[in-house]
């Protein structure tokens, strides 16, 4: 058995592409990783920010976005899936295994070339290293880059060379310092009863499987599944239902490949070609689905009014199958049904009003009355409200942005009336940061009987603000 | 032959007359008691005709969709013609969680929108507006109300023709309050509800209040 190991050094960097340069990294205000400017100017892992923004004043600083990370992580275990199906992925990298029976490369140095080819074109600078347990090869890819090393070798001396440093436990440093601990083998001589009474069963087990005396389990990675499926009309696509048509078939194969990995999508992309144009069009769902078809009544909606923008001879269906959620039964199924068919409801509006023209409102907590309210396009990530006391008095309907009052005889008119006064004045006041003044309202009745909310601001204006209908 | 007398022909079986759905109290007392079905009729699309915005025609609908809101039904508004404002909402214990607002751009639009909601099983109530609308596609939205079982209010102009609605209300500003001439096809008679807007203040006030007792309690 043989481990492939590729550690990824500037993960946290790798993690914001195209940031500005000198850059680096903070983990709870503490430098984690630095890129080559930053490094010049004297900066290096560990620092603090404060210290790092003294010594190289345009230093930009961002925090560790460890999903970003993950993400890097996951193109990594695509590339090593090429040349292995046991892939895990490691907090600083990832393992491949290769079984004795399965070894398709004569040349493992090859394997390693072609990789790290594969890794300069995703923009990765990665270290590898090969050994017969996994962490040994990690080790090995993070002290002793490209190091190969087999059963048939004298493996095991190999890893007693290699200095303390490069344990992942960072914590232990000081303690390996005071007990002058300087490469592993002098660790592995001690005797293991009281390196675990020291350091913790963690580490203990730790050299078990760096030595194989333990057995590694792979917490195997599995790539995404996404499908994807080409049409070519033997004639043009010009109407809706030929369109619908020409989709039933993918749809049904998008069917089966969700039953296959007991998978849901909630995003379907369809990109469409024709007249030497292309036109992309996504379509979600706000409740994830097991059946392709849940896409034909948005694609129906999305095309029923507007013709199709041009003739249409291929058609790229695209759909992410990532979302592998476990679909619950609900114990009451009427609201179930119901929370299923509200669904429903808002993504046919959705696909044909456009989301930004279906939405929610939120109250939001500002004294102004036109920032308190806002409205989001619905979707299930709408913040809730984070409203403060219920002020009486305001009106339910209002006015955005609020209407310019005339004036007669020094008096504010509506609709060229006068206005008979009910209650005020409310002075509100707030938003001095973004430059609002200070307005003060009142109540006020119009001739016909309506009861408006109008304001007065600091230069004498009238606005009306609201309808108390 | 007499319709009458082909019914009581042996052969001819008629199912059970149906029932209407149970009304939903309007919150008013006054006005539940001059209602043909003593409430807003379930699978019904209600006509009510202000006369001008602001005199209190939201407030008639605020009891039964706090009530709806509550009973975790939906309520959705389209085309409103201004913004709803969500402090006044909450004041009047409506769950914001199940506002949805939408805005067609057309005509078409609306009247497809205000179908779809009404047919959902999911919605409570459906609020819309029109300036216009023609007999046809108000009947055929009417259906969908009796279809679904969901309660529409359309708000239309009042000097529109009036529509064929199982339920119209007129509403009208009067110095007391609101007044609302419920004008049906079996009831016809006037209401008015004092202090519409009186009344408001005063419920926002217990609310306020409630909501400042809750916020001091621990926990």
């Amino acid at each position: 058995m043989l481990w492939l190991a590729v550690v990824v050094p500037d993960l946290p960097l790798l993690a914001f592409p195209g940031h500005p340069s000198p850059f680096a990294v903070t983990e709870g205000r503490r430098l984690l990783a630095c890129d080559g400017k930053a490094r010049s100017h004297g900066l290096s892992p560990g620092m603090s920010a404060t210290e790092s923004g003294v010594l190289c004043s345009d230093l930009s600083l961002r925090d560790r976005d460890r999903e970003a990370e993950g993400r890097v992580l996951s193109i990594v275990a695509s590339i090593l899936y090429r040349v292995s199906p046991h892939v895990g992925v490691r907090p600083s990298g990832a393992v491949a295994q290769f079984t004795d029976q399965v070894t398709p490369f004569r040349d493992i140095r090859r394997v390693l070339d072609d990789l790290q080819e594969r890794f300069c074109k995703a923009g990765i600078t990665a270290t590898m290293a090969c050994a017969p347990t996994a962490e040994a090869a990690m080790l090995c890819a993070t002290a002793d880059p490209g190091r190969v090393l087999t059963r048939q070798d004298n493996w095991r001396e190999h890893v007693a060379r290699l200095p303390v440093t490069c344990l992942p436990f960072a914590e232990y440093a000081g303690l390996f310092e005071e007990l002058r601990l300087r490469t592993l083998g002098e660790c592995l001589a001690l005797p293991r009863a009281g390196l675990m009474r020291r350091f913790g069963a963690g580490v203990g087990a730790f050299f078990d499987r760096l030595l194989g005396t333990q057995a590694e389990i792979l917490v195997p990675w599995r790539p995404p599944v996404a499908f994807s499926r080409r049409l070519h009309a033997p004639y043009a696509l010009d109407s809706e239902e030929a369109l619908l048509f020409a989709l039933r078939r993918p749809l049904a194969h998008l069917t089966q490949v969700l039953r296959r990995h007991d998978a849901m999508a909630d995003q379907l992309v369809l990109d469409l070609t024709g007249d030497g144009q292309t036109q992309t069009q996504t379509f979600r769902l706000t409740t994830p689905a097991r059946r392709g078809e849940a896409f034909l009544m948005l694609i129906r909606e999305r095309f029923r009014d507007r013709s199709l923008p041009f003739a249409v001879t291929d058609i790229r269906v695209h759909c992410d199958v990532s979302v592998a959620r476990e679909g619950s039964l609900t114990l009451w199924p009427e609201g179930g049904v119901r929370a299923e068919e509200w669904g429903v409801l808002v993504d046919r509006l959705q696909a044909r009003l456009g989301s930004s023209s279906v939405c929610t409102v939120r109250w939001h907590a500002d004294h102004r009355p036109e920032k308190a309210t806002r409205e989001w396009p619905w979707s299930s990530s709408v913040p809730a409200s984070c409203g403060g006391a219920v002020e009486a008095h305001h009106p339910l309907w209002l006015v955005d942005p609020p209407e310019s009052l005339a004036m007669a005889d020094g008096q504010p008119r509506w609709q060229g009336e006068p206005l008979e006064w009910l209650e005020g004045p409310e002075r509100i006041e707030s938003g001095w940061w973004d430059g609002a003044v200070p307005r003060e309202y009142f109540v006020v009745r119009a001739t016909p009987g309506q009861r408006l909310w109008i304001f007065r601001t600091r230069e004498n204006q009238w606005f009306l603000q609201g309808y108390f209908a | 032959m007499r319709l009458t007398s082909a019914l009581v022909r042996a052969g001819v079986t008629r199912g059970m007359p149906v029932r209407p759905p149970r009304a939903l109290p309007t919150g008013f007392a006054d006005l539940d008691a001059c209602l043909p079905d003593r409430g807003w009729p379930q699978g019904a699309l209600v006509e009510l005709r202000p006369a001008a915005s602001g005199i209190g025609e939201l407030q008639l609908l605020m009891p039964v969709l706090a009530r709806l809101s509550q009973e975790a039904r939906y309520l959705v508004w389209v085309a409103p013609p201004h913004r709803l404002s969500a402090p006044m909402l909450v004041a009047h214990q409506i769950a914001l969680e199940r506002v949805l607002t939408v805005h067609p751009q057309t005509h078409k639009e609306t009247l497809w929108s205000v179908y779809q909601a009404l047919s959902s099983a999911s919605v409570g109530a459906v609020m819309c507006w029109f300036s216009a609308i023609r007999h046809g596609e108000f009947r055929a939205l009417a259906r969908a109300a009796a279809q679904g079982g969901r309660v529409g209010f359309c708000f239309l102009p009042t000097a529109m023709a009036p529509q064929t609605a199982r339920l119209r209300l007129v509403l009208r500003p009067v110095p007391q309050g609101l007044r609302v001439d419920v004008d049906g096809r079996r009831v016809r008679a006037p209401v008015v509800i004092t202090d519409i807007h009186r009344k408001v203040s005063v419920l926002c006030r217990a609310e306020g209040r409630r909501r400042q007792g809750l916020d001091d309690a621990p926990g």
